[in-house]
């Protein structure tokens, strides 16, 4: 005989199995759904690097959607350029999420040349240990001699002697134009900081440009897409640490020690601090716009990696504006400058200007190259270069960097 | 249910076995720009490279067994 409460336990059984039952069921619709979640990220990661790659190869023309049929994902890109830089903005998407990375993109290059001096019929000279490693297209195929301080002369100069242009490459003409830009610039009080006391933007977003508001900049922390404006000079202490922004005042002061990554742009003189350094990619570029003597000067034991850029407003023009690399200092990348060059330091990359000079605390020597070093071998080669010639093929393009 | 809910064709073991493959395909293609990489990674993925530019390629892959699982991608990479 089956006693009467049986049936209320075989009920209560019943529906702690179909708990059971349920939650395992659930779980594994959770698991599945998680796994398919997964698979949706990684599978729009793939495809947005892989845009990323057709779109470093189609950067002359924007906007260019593709859908993959297979997984119906949607990919466009927007190209646009961030100072000398240009900013690659790729998204990935479907009906459920969204991808979006953005790039810091420039040109790979295969040019050989360490120097080219423009041929203005002047000789060229040199003196004391002088290495010039690579192509050279120079005013005359015979470099002379010079005795200076009173030191043995050494000239070590493989690869290829040639008579230069007499003009350098042509400038990419975007890059004057950079100058002309005038937009709306907001207060640094206006900008919110984030949780770290950080001044972020990111690089998804509209370039922000602030108006700094003294001539000198301590204690703070900017990183991303910002470009900074002061009046007259900006002093850069080196308790500043500045990450991917734009710097664009007539003179621009780097003090000692410092370490950041950024792009300089002035009209009067740039001056890096000894044993400070610029990380890749930096850009110091100065447009002279008068007939005064303009200066990039880059101090003992500095780092740069990047390029220096100096012209004048008329590029053609020929005048006494000077880049100095002193002593131990050391670029990696490449030189442009209209006017003269001074090198006492090390260049590993190209140099392309009109004139190149050395001077003394007693005396100043034209056309003369003294201890310097200019080696192309020693540029890697996965370097990418700053887009500084004009070219209208952008194809074979290379990231710097992945911004946030 | 449970096992149509839980087993589906794109949960199974096999279906992240054969996607992982492909997407490490891509990652493979990125590094070395040589199409011998493919040779002897799975007889039945079927790797086809396009041409597009001087710098760019794109590579299709497809991949088919005896369990009827198909699966067809492609990806751009740069040509070094």
């Amino acid at each position: 005989m089956v006693k009467a409460h049986s049936l209320l336990y075989a009920i209560y059984i019943c529906l702690i199995v179909s708990i059971i039952c349920g939650a395992l069921l659930y779980f594994s619709t959770l698991y599945s759904q998680l796994n398919l979640y997964y698979n949706l990220n990684e599978e729009l990661y793939i495809q947005n690097q892989s845009y990323v790659n057709f779109a470093l190869e189609n950067l002359d023309e924007n906007n260019i959607m593709s859908e993959d049929e297979q997984t119906g994902v949607i990919s466009y890109y927007e190209n646009k350029p961030y100072g000398l830089l240009n900013l690659l903005n790729v998204k990935t998407c479907t009906k459920l999420d969204t991808i979006i990375s953005v790039h810091l993109t420039g040109n790979y290059t295969n040019d050989k040349t360490c120097l080219f001096i423009a041929n203005q019929g002047n000789p060229f000279y040199f003196s004391g240990k002088v290495k010039l490693i690579g192509e050279k297209k120079l005013p005359t195929q015979r470099v002379q001699e010079k005795y200076i301080n009173n030191e043995k002369n050494s000239f070590e100069s493989p690869g290829e002697i040639q008579l230069s242009q007499p003009d350098l490459p042509e400038l990419n003409p975007e890059i004057k134009l950079y100058f002309e830009k005038n937009t709306i610039v907001k207060q640094l009080k206006d900008i919110e900081k984030n949780s770290n006391s950080i001044y972020f933007n990111s690089f998804k977003n509209e370039t922000v440009e602030i108006q700094l508001p003294g001539t000198i900049l301590e204690n703070i922390t900017i990183k991303g897409n910002f470009i900074l404006h002061a009046k007259d000079s900006i002093y850069i202490k080196n308790t500043t640490v500045l990450e991917d922004v734009i710097i664009k005042s007539p003179k621009i002061i780097i003090e000692e020690n410092f370490k950041g990554s950024m792009q300089l742009f002035a009209t009067e003189r740039i001056e890096i601090g000894e044993e400070a350094q610029l990380n890749y990619p930096s850009v110091l570029c100065l447009m002279s716009k008068t007939s005064e003597k303009r200066a990039i000067i880059v101090n003992e034991k500095a780092k740069i990696a990047g390029a220096i850029v100096l012209f004048h407003d008329e590029i053609s023009k020929q005048n006494e504006d000077v880049v100095i690399l002193k002593k131990g200092a050391l670029l990696t990348g490449e030189v442009y400058c209209t006017g003269k060059l001074m090198v006492e330091g090390i260049i590993h990359g190209s140099v392309y200007t009109n004139n190149v000079f050395h001077s003394t605390p007693v005396s100043s020597y034209e056309n003369c190259m003294v201890n310097s070093e200019i080696d192309i071998t020693k540029r890697p080669s996965y370097f990418v270069s700053i887009p500084i010639f004009q070219s209208k093929n952008k194809k074979n393009s290379g990231i710097f960097k992945k911004v946030l | 249910m449970i096992v149509s809910a839980v087993f589906t064709k794109k949960t199974t073991a096999k279906f992240y076995d054969t996607q992982n493959k492909m997407n490490e395909l891509f990652f493979i293609a990125q590094l070395q720009g040589d199409s011998l990489i493919y040779d002897g990674i799975d007889e039945n993925l079927i790797v086809e490279e396009e041409i597009i530019n001087t710098g760019l390629k794109k590579i299709k892959v497809e991949y088919k067994d005896s369990t009827q699982i198909k699966f067809e991608k492609s990806f751009y990479v740069q040509i070094p």
